[in-house]
């Protein structure tokens, strides 16, 4: 099973014909899995590693090995019908697949020394999928080939596969997905690419005689066969089943799948002559999950599995376990035949939950004396490896406290203003916005100015509120998500006085709460920032501004509905110094993203302190002054508010105290 | 006319610029760099010459110019802090020109180099821009992940070197001075 291929110098080409030796390096060919009988090894351990071994088994056998008139025990107790289940497309499949031996084994098809366990996903793909087609092939019976043993049907096969290539001028190698004898007749089945291919290897000589390719009318070449094998497929499920529940200890939660190789119905069910230990694991755990309807069902019923005593060299033999009990707290998987780290590489990023891996008696604890502390490095919550504590649930605990995923904390506001011209500007313009849209673009914006608007149709909202209509704002919004040429960005860019007062006239009136009695409906950062354009021409290094990001709530009223709709913004403007004879303050740049009403997370709540050292002005003080200061404080103090917004709430107040912190009470409450 | 021209310009350089800034900066976030290649600290001209220092506030906590390591090492940090996986999904983002002769970090005799208004490539040498990004901030996967909403806006600066010849291909263009992140 490892890559090191065929163990125990197994005879890598005695199931071959007399021209195997040929045919083994053949691309087409060697890209298989390998098929064949399972090896049992002198403990009765079941071999998960018989890759190679003699493939001389077949379907014939089968027919005579399995019962059809069952008389078995049902295992359907954990059915929650009692109708006889119809097994699912996907257990089908898969048991369909443990009892042909797969697409390749029937028809002794080889691979020499290919890990298998690298085509897990190949190999559960399912072979009836629509993009197949059926061909039917003609000529075996009169070719040479027909004395070699296995009839002939391999190399008619790998003849196949190798002329379509060649004829198809392909770059990938035909690959021929299932094959049948009916008769005289062999059925292929292939992609319908590959079929189209096949197709053109009609009339080619081949053994002695040539070959007739035709298509197939009929998907299913032989509906009897077919439904017979379901109704065998059926009844393996059962059996498999069966065995499952007798493995299963509920008082435990625990599945023990310890030396398959000596279970007496496998071995009954001849089990190991009919399929791949792969291919039988890959059944069991799909039957497993479909005994569970949901994840958490799956993990109230099993948290231990134990792989003991199973000959596993490599975990990618049993892969499908991690994906069947991705949760899986327990697993045992002593008496083993693991070598090295290697074999257990493939559950390095699975397994999450693992607490206790039990590798008792594998060879990688001489091999290998490093790999426990590996192992504990790959599964963060592994506590007892091999009967070792590795860690304390103490440890663990602290270690997932660590890695919480905690979102960066809300700080309050960090309003850095210069000189009261954030705060006079946001209380300006927020009026002015609702208010006289036009005479606030005049006051503020110049042919210079920057205003453009984008949507984000994509915010989250609480689930109480539904989603708002966007038709008076998308078609100005310049989400550049969604607007990427050049040409539309260009025409959403509103610049001037002129301009900014046309949209601004087209966009929904609106109504933004009161900055001083709503305060806690609004978050504004600001700071100073350099290097703004000088529109004086003065200052070649550029002059100083502020930058103001904000986000609130506003109402508005569609024009010709009249139906109000709340919405959340955030909004950066970028002031500078004036023009020389406008207004002293400038906007430079406003840019305002519109989203779906969603209520600002409390500002105004539990804050980090983080103390804004009040400015102390550098003249003499008044005593009312001194006293307005220590109002401040106190609000600030009590509240978690910063200055700034204890000023706002005190101005509002008239500087009465008690009247300030209701306020702030009312607010907070409401 | 020409005023015309040179915005049109501008605005394009600042859309095309801020389009590469934030699949680059949030690919980095997302994949657990370090976004330190991203700050103005990045540039020695801007940074020494100039005496930028990036401003970044994080949930109205700014990250200190004082800090060991300045304030990219403190925002790291609090990335840091987070945990991983950490997804930011961009929903929405915008972006306008500021300042078409952006100059500071850049000697009086390279100021005074005379710059055309409407040539593309003259004013992406001396642009800075504004971007305001809207998205998502995914912490965790599967089942446990926890979403919450944010908004980023930045202020980006032309990075001297990058601009300059024999310039590392990697360095970007243009670095932030300033961004303010708040998330729902």
């Amino acid at each position: 099973m490892a890559p090191t291929g065929p163990r125990n110098g197994a005879p890598r080409n005695n199931a071959r014909g007399g021209n195997s030796g040929k045919s083994a390096s053949r691309g087409g060919i060697s890209k298989r899995r390998a098929g064949g009988p399972i090896r049992v090894d002198r403990d009765g351990d079941l071999d998960m590693d018989a890759a190679a071994a003699n493939g001389a088994g077949g379907r014939g056998k089968k027919n005579n090995t399995t019962p059809t008139g069952s008389t078995r025990k049902s295992a359907r107790t954990n059915a929650p019908s009692s109708r006889p289940a119809r097994p699912t497309t996907k257990a089908s499949h898969m048991v369909a697949k443990v009892i042909q031996g797969g697409t390749g084994s029937l028809h002794s098809r080889i691979s020499q020394g290919i890990d298998p366990s690298s085509r897990h996903s190949r190999s559960s793909r399912p072979i009836n999928g629509t993009n197949n087609k059926t061909l039917i092939v003609e000529g075996l019976q009169h070719s040479k080939a027909r004395d070699n043993e296995g009839g002939g049907l391999k190399e008619l096969l790998i003849f196949l596969e190798r002329k379509a290539t060649t004829a198809g001028k392909l770059n990938h190698s035909v690959r021929i997905k299932k094959s049948q004898v009916k008769g005289d007749l062999v059925y292929v089945t292939a992609s319908k690419e590959n079929a189209e291919h096949i197709l053109k290897v009609n009339g080619f000589d081949w053994a002695g005689t040539k070959v007739h390719v035709t298509e197939a009318d009929d998907q299913a070449p032989d509906g009897a066969d077919t439904s017979s094998l379901s109704a065998q497929a059926q009844e393996i499920k059962e059996n498999l089943r069966t065995m499952l529940a007798q493995r299963y200890d509920p008082g435990q939660k625990l599945l023990n799948l310890s030396s398959l190789g000596n279970d007496a119905l496998l071995i009954h069910m001849n089990m190991f002559q009919e399929s791949t230990p792969q291919k039988l694991f890959r059944a069991l755990m799909v039957i497993c999950d479909e005994q569970f309807k949901t994840a958490q069902a799956k993990r109230d019923a099993i948290s231990s599995v134990s792989l003991a005593g199973n000959n596993i060299d490599d975990v990618g033999q049993v892969m499908t376990l991690t994906e069947t009990f991705p949760d899986l707290i327990h697993l045992d998987l002593s008496n083993n035949s693991i070598k090295e780290l290697r074999g257990l590489r493939k559950w390095q990023h699975r397994m999450r939950k693992i607490e206790t891996l039990l590798l008792i008696n594998n060879p990688i604890d001489s091999s290998d004396p490093a790999y426990k502390t590996e192992l504990v490095s790959w599964f963060p919550r592994l506590q007892n490896l091999s009967g070792i504590q590795v860690r304390t649930p103490e440890q663990v605990a602290a270690a997932e406290l660590a890695n919480k995923l905690t979102h960066i904390p809300q700080s309050g506001p960090d309003f850095r203003d210069i000189n009261g011209v954030g705060e006079q500007f946001i209380t300006d313009f927020i009026t002015g916005y609702d208010m006289d849209r036009a005479s606030l673009a005049a006051k503020y914006y110049d042919e210079y100015s920057h205003f453009s608007l984008a949507v984000n149709t994509r915010s989250s909202h609480p689930p109480d509120i539904p989603l708002p209509q966007w038709g008076s704002y998308i078609k100005f919004s310049r989400n550049h998500v969604k607007i990427t040429t050049t040409h539309a960005r260009q025409q959403r860019l509103f610049s001037g006085t002129a301009v900014i007062q046309s949209v601004w006239q087209k966009l929904p009136p609106s109504r933004h709460p009161n900055l001083a009695t709503q305060f806690d409906k609004y978050t504004i950062d600001c700071h100073p920032i350099s290097g703004l354009a000088d529109l004086s021409g003065q200052s070649l290094a550029g002059v100083d501004g502020m930058i103001i990001t904000f986000h609130g709530e506003f109402e508005d009223q569609d024009p010709e509905t009249k139906a109000t709709t709340t919405r959340s913004f955030s909004r950066t403007i970028i002031l500078g110094p004036g023009a020389p004879g406008r207004n002293p303050i400038r906007v430079a740049s406003d840019v305002l993203t519109l989203k779906a009403y969603n209520p600002l997370p409390s500002a105004l709540g539990p804050t980090v302190a983080a103390p804004v050292a009040p400015v102390v002005p550098p003249v003499a003080v008044s005593a009312e002054e001194v006293q307005k200061q220590q109002m401040l404080a106190e609000l600030a103090r009590q509240t978690g508010m910063n200055i700034e917004y204890s000023k706002m709430c005190l101005e509002v107040a008239n500087w009465v105290f008690d009247q300030a912190l209701a306020t702030f009470n009312e607010k907070r409450v409401s | 006319m020409s005023q015309q021209a040179a915005l049109t310009v501008q605005a394009k350089v600042a859309s095309e610029a801020a389009q590469i800034f934030v699949d680059s900066f949030y690919e980095t976030l997302n994949r657990g760099r370090s976004p330190a290649q991203h700050y103005v600290s990045a540039s020695s001209k801007l940074s020494t010459v100039g005496g930028l220092v990036p401003d970044i506030s994080v949930n109205g906590r700014v990250c200190g110019p004082g800090a060991e390591g300045g304030p990219v090492a403190e925002y790291e940090k609090l990335l840091e802090a987070q945990g991983s996986p950490v997804y930011y999904e961009i929903h929405s983002f915008d972006a306008q020109p500021l300042n078409p002769n952006y100059v500071i970090g850049l000697t009086p005799a390279e100021q005074a180099h005379p710059v055309s208004s409407t040539r593309e490539r003259d004013v992406a040498e001396r642009l800075s821009f504004g971007v305001q990004v809207s998205g998502a901030v995914k912490l965790g996967k599967g089942e446990d992940v926890v979403e919450k909403d944010f908004n980023e806006a930045f202020v980006l600066v032309p990075h001297w070197e990058a601009h300059g010849r024999n310039a590392s291909r990697n360095m970007r263009k243009y670095l932030i001075v300033s961004q303010n992140f708040r998330s729902s």
